[in-house]
């Protein structure tokens, strides 16, 4: 299966928890074009992880569509959304083992991930080669509590990516691993990407797994705060024309200020005017 | 390769990582079978003993189903009874399967028309019966009119073989001849089906002699070829076998009894079925009733706690599967897949529970049929294998419904670690319900709302509520007060509330031991009510540990005898039953050994029931006179107004209950003096004065005084009370008679006679009214009347008040046997009685005094007997369930506590580590988790005592203690504390001593490595 495309508009989302109402998502618009490898980064709280949580189904939004590939996410009714995780959509929650059934090996739940889309006629690799494709060849058939938290890691990606799922949603793939784990899964993520056009999207609080990233989207305040591309910082424009200051900038210009947009020559000049 | 195989997860996951988990739900699941299942075993073994029983004490003759005809002679004709083989014939098959062979037979009353006192009895054919009869001498009869007579016969009335006698026959027939060919001696008793075949042959000399023979044997033909002879019938006869005639077979031959007996009726008016079986079905069926009311109020709750601890473990089982479901659900499974995950490990292991559960369920029942009387082989019971479906029915519901609970919360609550347990006041939804349904419940229960069989469910509803209700308070209240001691530095208590307050399963488990504390309480509170109440009622019944029935009336011959047996008096005592209704008893001797089971008579009710103190009158001599004067104005006049013979007498006791008048004929004109005198021999003797007896004609009107003094025996004076307190005052209707001093020195009688004779003036030696101890609930609006000995009504008094009188009815009296006796006739409405205690030495040395004195014993009626009868019911067999009950919830409780222990242990292992992380020594964690459990644990404990308390005395009244409904007040079911202690204290020892060493295991494991373990 090729690459899943991601199209979000307008996405809210809305946490109600004992008569608070918290906005975790605030319109966020996002498109990520098929066999993209995207990083969401931002600060604890921003709203990564109720972004994936939209992007997979595993929450409906408040408002707003999700797209996933010609699947409006948003609307799919429960079975549909069970059939693209089974078969379409990976999904790898923060924290290794919460991705596997215990007392089992990676094997068993490679084929446990497989079990549904076999069962649909689907035709999937052997478990042994789907652990060979994230570098854990030898540790097909061992215990899950016998295995390092990196390769724990690892067959969770390679649960997530059983079925060649067109887009795998990964939630801090890296956390709690050390450097050489890390390369490890994130060489791993890559060679998914690049070997069968999976479209992967990571959420990491990690510079230095953002910075081998080709794109990174910054979420904060619920919003789509910047963007990177290939190491470089940029700030966004929202469908409702609204630009999203960058952290630093906003550290200089406190609430309220007022700035005149200039037009220079072929670029803008931002320019606060001084307070009377 | 292989692809994914669930069973082999299944199998990892139960055997080789939940092993402890496995176990439980497996042991869990074999309870909830055994305890449904027991149900209709318990219930079978006990109507099998029931039936045992009761055929038992049917004894041949109750046992037997007779199909009889009867001839009959009137003025249509004669119509002979029909022939056996018919009769035969009219049963139906399907009975004549279950009973024995029949044994066809025709009976008669006969009488031979010669002799000074011709004997009557019966003249007897049964097919077969010179086989079950030993021949002494002659032949065995074989043509028509040949008789066997017993040896008595022969010896009594000279039937010697060749005697020839003739009986009557119905009607204007011709005179039967028979001939005696042999005689015969009994045996084999059971094949003649109760009909008793000797020991009636006897001439009773008396005024009118008569006289009856044993039964004479002899052929059909004797029957066939003679007129319709006296209460002739001919009959079918068959036995219930026992004991291998089942429940189900009784029940269907009662009921074709009765259906036989209906259509026979519609075939011809000789024709009867009789047999006693109807009452021993009705027995059956009433005591299965009782059995249908106290087996669920004991195991219906029980399988309830089951099952809710059941729903209780599953959740626990499935909370920690949660990270599983999630995976699946990620995976693509939806609900029903991610069920299915869950459902592949935890059903097979109800399932496979099934099985011990239903060989615990039989070896229970085996067992119970070996402990219940009766040797009926062991029977699952028709509903046995209903119970058991029942069973998997309900584990399979329970796991389907904790599993999807699981498997159908939103993917975005299993991903998150879990639901946070709720510290707040208010009710979550299913709390409510539960509340709400127990709460009514209750609240019926309590009002007395709940009739039927939704009663049985009262006490279980009130604990449920009581638990649902203290559960839900004791989190927040523990949370408070936790962090108050926590604010306050009270490190280790007040950790300990926050944990109780912070736990999950802390409501659950308050209601869960709440429910099964109270269980346990109510179970054996029950059995121990039932022991007592039987005991109560045995007791009541028997009155004393032996008591002998004696024949005739000799009373001073009892008290002789018992004197030589029993020199102390309090170890056998004389009692006189007067027309069921007066218990006559020496109190000294009487208290000591009757038993009073509700309460005996205080010392002041003994002593107010003592005879007057006054001395009687003693005359001994033949030849009585005493001096009369009427006074002038003394009338005496019959209804038209002439005057009319006054007679006076004076009435003596010879012996105690003998009494006889001493007459003196007429009383001289008025203003006359005269010495009347009267011979009597019995009183040469020795007898006591017990009245002054005026006789007249009836209807006779006499006023006026009189004087009696100078009374003489034999020419010596004997002295006698002539003040008015010396005698009673005759206040009656029709009768006064006042007694008053004389100048002198004579008696003054002034009377006042209304036309009702004999008039009595008695002496103060003899009670006017008799004071008696009355039952509780007697009433006499009208006055108090109690039976004397000699059978008439005489004004009592009440002088006390118990509950109940020994074996006696709700209507009768306890009054002193002397009192009751003095001056009085005893007659045959009067029944002597010896009360003694149990001890066979002097029991033989008791009849042995009784037969020396002529003294018959006619029957002996022992508490042990009586107790034994009232143990063979099925109330008391189905509150034996209670023993059985009560421990298994104490252990449904102790497998809840270390269900959960063993569910949750890495999460309180991995708290404790971080708190040991956090500076706390290992003293302290390991204090920390043995008294974690505790309080929730007392608070249940308590709360189950007290709604077990609550629900028994509520339930009580509504439970069959005994096979029938008693008419006097023999019930108490005030709660059995004793019983009720050792329950709290067995709960409140054991369930806090399993938790704390379940939690000081657990701390044994709070390594500091589990705190780098995910939650």
């Amino acid at each position: 299966m090729s690459g899943l495309a991601i199209r979000t508009r307008g996405l809210v989302h809305i946490y109600h928890a004992e008569g608070h109402d918290v906005a975790a998502l605030s319109g966020v618009d996002l498109d990520v074009a098929a066999g993209e490898v995207v990083g969401l980064l931002g600060p604890s709280g921003s709203g990564k992880s109720t972004l994936m949580s939209l992007l997979a189904g595993v929450l409906r939004p408040s408002a707003g569509k999700v797209f996933v590939g010609d699947t409006e996410v948003s609307a799919a009714a429960p079975r549909e959304l069970d059939r693209l995780r089974a078969t379409e959509v990976g999904l790898v929650l923060q924290g290794a083992a919460r991705n596997l059934l215990p007392h089992t090996t990676p094997a068993d739940n490679v084929r446990f991930a497989q079990h549904p889309a076999r069962r649909a006629g689907r035709s999937l690799p052997d478990p042994a080669e789907v652990l060979a494709d994230v570098g854990m060849a030898g540790a097909a058939d061992l215990r899950l509590a016998d295995l390092t938290p990196g390769a724990l890691q690892l067959a969770a990606v390679a649960v997530a990516i059983s079925t060649r799922p067109g887009l795998l949603l990964c939630d801090e793939p890296t956390s709690q691993l050390d450097h050489a784990a890390r390369d490890h899964v994130l060489d791993a993520l890559a060679r998914v990407n690049s070997a069968y056009g999976t479209t992967v999207v990571l959420v990491t609080h990690d510079p230095e797994a953002a910075r081998v990233l080709p794109r990174t989207v910054t979420i904060r305040d619920g919003r789509i705060g910047g963007e990177g591309r290939s190491g470089e910082e940029y700030a966004v424009v929202t469908a409702d024309g609204f630009l999203p200051l960058p952290g630093h900038a906003r550290d200089r210009l406190p609430p309220g200020t007022l700035v005149r947009l200039h037009e220079v020559d072929d670029h803008f000049e931002l320019r606060a005017e001084e307070q009377p | 390769m292989s692809g994914w195989s669930p069973l082999r997860f299944a199998w990892r996951s139960a055997v080789g990582h939940r092993r402890g988990q496995t176990v439980a739900l497996l042991t869990l699941s074999a309870l909830i079978t055994a305890c449904i299942a027991f149900a209709p075993v318990y219930d079978r073994a006990m109507q099998q003993a029931l039936v045992d029983t009761l055929l038992a004490g049917a004894g041949t003759t109750g046992r037997t189903v007779t199909v009889e005809s009867e001839g009959v002679v009137d003025a249509g004709g004669a119509s002979e009874a029909r022939d056996p083989r018919d009769l035969h014939a009219m049963v139906p098959s399907t009975m004549s399967a279950v009973l024995g062979p029949a044994v066809l037979g025709r009976t008669a009353v006969v009488t031979p028309v010669a002799g000074d006192v011709p004997p009557t009895g019966q003249l007897v054919w049964r097919d077969g019966a010179c086989d079950h009869v030993r021949l002494v001498s002659g032949t065995c009869p074989a043509a028509a009119g040949e008789v066997l007579v017993s040896e008595a016969d022969a010896d009594t009335f000279g039937l010697t073989v060749g005697a020839a006698p003739r009986v009557g026959v119905e009607g204007e027939g011709p005179r039967v001849r028979l001939e005696v060919v042999g005689t015969y001696a009994p045996s084999d008793a059971s094949w003649w089906q109760g009909l008793t075949l000797v020991g009636v042959s006897r001439v009773t000399p008396s005024p009118d002699p008569s006289a009856s023979h044993d039964a004479w044997l002899t052929t059909e033909e004797t029957f066939v070829e003679s007129p319709v002879l006296p209460a002739e019938t001919s009959q079918v006869r068959a036995v219930v076998p026992t004991p291998e005639t089942g429940v189900d077979e009784v029940l269907a031959l009662g009921d074709q009894a009765r259906a036989l007996s209906r259509t026979l009726r519609a075939q011809g008016e000789d024709l009867h079925v009789r047999t006693d079986l109807g009452e021993v079905t009705e027995a059956i069926r009433a005591q299965s009733d009782q059995a249908g009311r106290t087996v669920p109020l004991l195991m219906a709750p029980m399988a309830v706690l089951s099952l809710f601890v059941l729903w209780l473990v599953l959740t626990a089982a499935t909370r920690q599967r949660r990270g599983e479901v999630a995976v699946a659900r990620l995976r693509g499974r939806g609900p029903a897949g991610a069920a299915g995950l869950l459902l592949v490990e935890l059903l097979p292991v109800l399932v496979a529970g099934v099985l011990p559960g239903v060989v615990a369920a039989l070896a229970g029942g085996a067992v119970a049929r070996s402990l219940l009387p009766g040797s009926a082989p062991f029977e699952a019971g028709p509903g046995f294998v209903t119970a058991v479906l029942l069973a998997v029915l309900a584990l399979v519901l329970i796991a389907l419904a904790v599993t999807v609970r699981v498997a159908r919360e939103p993917l975005d609550d299993l991903v998150r670690s879990g639901p946070s347990p709720s510290r707040r006041w208010t009710l979550g939804p299913l709390d409510a319900v539960l509340v709400a349904v127990a709460g009514t419940g209750a609240l019926a229960f309590v009002a007395g709302g709940l009739s039927g069989s939704f009663a049985l469910t009262g006490p279980a509803l009130l604990a449920l509520f009581i638990g649902l209700v203290v559960g839900h308070l004791a989190a927040p209240l523990a949370s408070t007060l936790g962090r108050r001691l926590l604010a306050r530095g009270r490190l280790v208590a007040g950790l300990t509330l926050l944990e109780t307050g912070r736990r999950r399963e802390t409501r659950a488990l308050i209601a869960v031991v709440t429910v099964a504390v109270a269980l346990a309480v109510f179970s054996l509170d029950a059995l121990a009510i039932g022991a007592h109440n039987r005991d109560n009622a045995a007791e009541h019944e028997a009155g004393a540990p032996v008591v002998l029935t004696l024949a005739g009336r000799d009373l001073d011959g009892l008290r002789a005898a018992l004197a030589d047996a029993d020199p102390t008096g309090r170890r056998a005592t004389p009692v006189v039953v007067a027309d069921h209704s007066t218990l006559a008893v020496e109190p000294d001797g009487f208290r000591e050994v009757a038993y009073f089971p509700r309460g005996a008579p205080s010392a002041s009710d003994w002593q107010a029931i003592a005879p007057p103190a006054a001395e009687p009158v003693r005359l001994q001599g033949a030849r009585v006179s005493l001096g009369v004067r009427p006074a002038p104005d003394l009338t005496s006049q019959d209804v038209l107004g002439s005057d009319s013979e006054l007679r006076i007498g004076l009435v003596v006791t010879t012996a105690t209950g003998v009494r006889r008048t001493i007459s003196f004929g007429p009383l001289p004109a008025p203003g006359e003096r005269a010495t009347l005198v009267a011979q009597d021999a019995p009183c040469a003797a020795g007898c006591l004065l017990a009245a002054i007896e005026l006789s007249a004609a009836q209807g006779v009107q006499v006023s006026g005084d009189l004087d009696v003094g100078d009374l003489r025996v034999d020419g010596r004076p004997v002295p006698f009370g002539t003040g008015d307190r010396d005698w009673n005052t005759a206040d009656e209707q029709q009768v006064f008679m006042q007694a008053a001093s004389t100048a002198s020195g004579d008696l003054r009688i002034l009377l006042s006679l209304r036309g009702r004779f004999p008039a009595r003036l008695t002496p103060a030696w003899v009670p006017s009214t008799a004071p008696a101890l009355l039952p509780a609930d007697r009433r006499d609006p009208l006055g108090l009347l109690v039976t004397g000995l000699d059978g008439s009504d005489r004004p009592a008094e009440p002088a006390g008040r118990v509950t109940l009188l020994p074996a006696m009815p709700r209507r009768s009296a306890l009054v002193d046997l002397d009192a009751i006796s003095r001056g009085s006739d005893v007659t045959v409405d009067a029944v002597p009685q010896v009360w003694m205690v149990d001890d066979a030495r002097l029991l033989e040395s008791v009849e042995g005094a009784l037969s020396a004195r002529g003294i018959a014993v006619t029957d002996v009626r022992r508490a042990t007997t009586v107790r034994q009868g009232y143990a063979d019911t099925v109330p008391a067999w189905s509150l034996a369930l209670g023993a059985v009950v009560g421990p298994a919830v104490i252990l449904v409780s102790l497998l809840v506590l270390l269900v959960l222990a063993a569910t949750r242990w890495r999460e309180t292992a991995r708290n404790l580590a971080i708190l040991r992380l956090e500076g706390a020594r290992r003293r302290t964690t390991r204090w920390l988790a043995v008294l974690a459990p505790l309080p929730a644990l007392v608070l249940a404990v308590a709360a189950g005592v007290a709604a077990g308390v609550i629900g028994a005395a509520l339930a009580m009244p509504d439970v069959p203690f005994l096979p029938a409904p008693p008419d006097i007040p023999v019930l108490d079911t005030a709660t059995a504390w004793p019983a009720v202690a050792r329950a709290a204290l067995a709960c409140a020892v054991l369930l806090p001593a399993v938790a704390a060493l379940a939690g000081r295991a657990v701390a044994g494991r709070a390594h500091l490595e589990r705190v780098k373990e995910t939650a």
